[in-house]
């Protein structure tokens, strides 16, 4: 347990699992404990989680496969398994629940909790609860998580990296700005590379660069974002700790298993990724209006086109149908590495809907759509397969993403 | 080429191209007007590929030739200046000189040759009375779709039979439907054609000065649409795809009735939709013992109300709508008095004027579904 002033008084909390993936193949295949292990794609792709064995070697994740082999040639390379990270990650999930019902998944492995007001209940303070929290991840799944500790949401975030893995970092707000202050602006929530380099060219790398501009100014010159970094800057962050946070987006996407140029390539690859979107909508109830097709160049720039449907849906062949005309547009020689599916404006079920004159319009394929989802229910999704996407496996679907 | 022209002949057609004109600059020709000086005219045209405008105008010609120029710069000159005779000159390297009074201007241009050739008008199918075609557009362009999707939506359907002549026009959420009578017995064949949402509305401007007489002869290739009136064509490519089956959601049995004043109703709807959801635009609609009473309400904002007398005692409905498809019919229609037309609360009401007209006319609306 870690010393810090300030401890038994911070309650929010990021949680964040080492290396999940491939922890969870090392404890499936204990003989792997010592040595490097990378989790993806086994041609091509790239890499989803490496062991801190593999990361010592150099690797590190989203790295291409061939680069990561090059770096450490030795690498046991497991095919992942969603479906077993994806309930490891709900009994974590469940854990966390049952210490407070503020849980905030962020993606599989990673979510931010907010203790407050749980001091009586389990009769210690939040950093308490919080290292029996690590130790019960650790002895009932025999996996390894890293909690940070601090006052909010962003820096929690930072705090569970810093001392990775199986580590308990704390940041308290009388050391946010010091600590903030010599790191990199990329640090920071919402500065990805774009936003990374444009502060750059204004002379600002740093946070402390950053806090040291005033707010006014922070927003006339990068607008809405302005105000986010000017809070950042000084260690502020006013988002709660949002329990089952609506979803925004839907998406799904894949790298292939080789560049590919050609519709005939990407079109059964497209449907299936449809599909896969479809089916999760139709499992959380929601439709959407917005469809966007995502690309990425074999030299790794990302083309995203989207278009609004007339009406909100979570039929596979509507979204193929919007997103199918975007692709072929899209095809002019380019390689492409990875493709993907995205649904956004979404609507919940039962939400005051427009009526449809022709409700006829599209109803045969949709009447095709439930029998097909029937089947699969009954057998399993690879029962029955409609002719556009026969002949492609995907390899390695990349996580569905909500957002 | 070099022509003299008076200044609003010119003005008013390169006016009428404008809605031709392609408006992004990805093939810069698009974005201007061809003027052709023949014997005695000026033949105009534009075109963005998707509709073409073809035109001309009386002009002193000195010497034939052709030139294209900017079309929108083109038409900002002629409007700023005086009301007299323009001299326009081909110059070197397609450049327009433009005098006129003590104005001059050097335009530059594009030469003719890759101006695309619009399609050619061969046979007209069928002459209509360009009021009747005005009114059958006017009462139904709000209802076409701007769909990414069902393409078919995107333009309103002209059916030309024998004793009728019809336009029908839908996004799948409502539906406008209007027939009139006609003479078109020498028809060899029925005619039916999509026209785009874009060349309506050309075609509304078209029309717009059409006298009680005047009529447009049209016709259609395999691939466009053509209307011509007197010396302008209009040149549309034609919407493709399957317009649904609109006779199929025509109501049959919506006998609840209620007949409203057009003027009243469109007030309280707008009255009331001051706090309609955002989102949805849900008005309510609560018919029942001769009193229409229309609510709405909004989670952030809060809720309206206002209320009907009517004439109405066949069972309560209550139904919601979006606002603004009500409206939009109560805008198009000109009869002061509508009948609104019910079957129960969830399926389409049916909106038509009340009055004796030489047309019919009938507006389906899908109602919210809860």
């Amino acid at each position: 347990m870690v010393r810090h002033s300030e401890l038994h008084g911070l309650t929010i909390a990021h949680l964040d699992c080492d290396a999940f993936y491939a922890t969870i193949e090392k404890r499936d295949r204990p003989e792997l404990r010592d040595l490097p292990v990378v989790v993806g794609g086994r041609h091509r792709g790239v890499v989803a989680a490496c062991c801190y064995v593999a990361r010592a070697r150099g690797v590190h994740s989203a790295m291409p496969m061939f680069k990561a082999l090059k770096a450490c040639p030795d690498a046991t390379v497991i095919k992942p398994d969603m479906k077993k990270y994806a309930a490891v990650g709900r009994q974590v999930r469940a854990m966390m629940r049952n210490l407070t019902p503020l849980v905030e998944p962020l993606s599989i492995d990673e979510a931010f909790m907010d203790l407050a007001g749980t001091e009586a209940l389990h009769r210690c303070s939040p950093a308490t609860t919080l290292a029996a929290l690590a130790r019960r991840v650790e002895e009932e799944l025999s996996i390894t998580a890293s909690i940070g500790l601090s006052y909010n949401k962003f820096l929690a975030k930072i705090a569970s990296d810093r001392d990775k893995p199986r580590g308990f970092s704390v940041i308290g707000r009388a050391e946010a700005r010091t600590f903030l202050s010599d790191q990199p602006v990329s640090l920071l929530w919402g500065v990805g590379k774009a936003m990374r380099q444009r502060l750059s060219r204004d002379g600002i790398r740093l946070v402390g660069e950053l806090a040291r501009i005033d707010q006014a100014e922070l927003v006339a010159r990068y607008g809405k974002i302005g105000r986010r970094l000017w809070l950042c800057a000084r260690g502020e962050d006013d988002r709660r700790v949002e329990p089952e946070s609506k979803a925004k987006s839907m998406s799904s996407e894949t790298t292939l298993d080789r560049d590919t140029a050609e519709l005939a390539g990407l079109r059964p690859i497209l449907w299936q990724l449809a599909e896969t979107v479809a089916r999760r909508m139709k499992k959380a109830g929601i439709a959407g209006k917005g469809v966007t097709l995502k690309l990425k160049t074999a030299d790794f720039r990302i083309v995203t086109r989207g278009r609004r449907l007339h009406s909100a849906t979570r039929s596979a062949e509507e979204l193929f149908r919007a997103a199918e005309p975007l692709l072929v547009r899209e095809i002019d020689g380019r390689a492409f590495r990875l493709i993907g599916i995205g649904v956004h404006d979404l609507v919940e079920a039962g939400q005051v809907a427009q009526g449809e004159l022709f409700g006829s319009i599209g109803s045969t394929e949709s009447k095709v759509e439930k029998a097909l989802d029937a089947v699969r229910e009954k057998f399993g999704s690879a029962a029955i397969v409609k002719g556009r996407g026969l002949g492609i496996k995907l390899e390695r679907q990349g996580p569905s993403k909500v957002e | 080429m070099e022509f003299t022209v008076r200044k609003l002949d010119m003005l008013q057609e390169v006016g009428l191209t404008q809605g031709a004109v392609e408006k992004k600059t990805t093939i810069p020709i698009l974005a201007n007007v061809l003027l052709d000086a023949g014997s005695g005219e000026i033949n105009l045209a534009a075109t963005n590929l998707d509709l073409g405008i073809k035109s001309s105008c009386v002009a002193k010609v000195q010497e034939p030739g052709a030139v294209t120029t900017p079309a929108k710069n083109f038409l900002d000159i002629l409007r700023s200046l005086p009301d007299e005779e323009v001299r326009i000159k081909k110059l070197e390297n397609n450049w327009l000189r433009i005098e006129c009074a003590s104005a001059s201007f050097k335009l530059v241009g594009l030469p003719t040759d890759n101006f695309p050739t619009l399609p050619v008008f061969e046979t007209a199918l069928v002459e209509i009375s360009a009021r009747d075609l005005l009114g059958l557009i006017n009462k139904t362009i709000f209802s076409v779709a701007e769909e990414e999707v069902r393409f078919a939506l995107n333009g309103a359907l002209l059916l030309v039979k024998p004793l009728s002549l019809t336009m029908v026009a839908t996004d799948g959420h409502r539906l406008a439907h209007v027939e009139r009578p006609g003479n078109f017995e020498h028809l060899s064949s029925e005619i039916s054609a999509l026209i785009p949402k874009k060349a309506l509305a050309e075609l509304q401007r078209l029309l717009s000065e059409a006298g009680e007489k005047d009529t447009v002869s049209f016709g259609q290739s395999e691939t466009h649409l053509f209307f011509q009136m007197g010396k302008r064509l209009l040149v549309s490519r034609m919407v493709t795809g399957q317009f649904p089956n609109y006779e199929a959601v025509l109501p049959k049995e919506n006998h609840r009735s209620v007949v409203l004043d057009r003027e009243e109703l469109a007030t309280a709807i707008r009255r009331v939709s001051l706090l309609a959801d955002n989102k949805s635009h849900t008005v309510q609609i609560v018919l029942d013992n001769n009193k229409l009473e229309i609510r709405s309400s909004n989670a952030e904002l809060g809720e309206a109300r206002d209320e009907l007398d009517a004439d109405y005692s066949a069972g309560k409905i209550d139904i919601g709508f979006n606002c603004q498809y009500i409206l939009d019919f109560l805008a198009a229609t000109e009869d002061p008095s509508i009948s609104f037309d019910f079957k129960d609360d969830e399926s389409a009401g049916q909106l038509r004027p009340a009055g004796a007209e030489d047309y019919r006319y009938r507006y389906v609306v899908m109602p919210m579904r809860v």
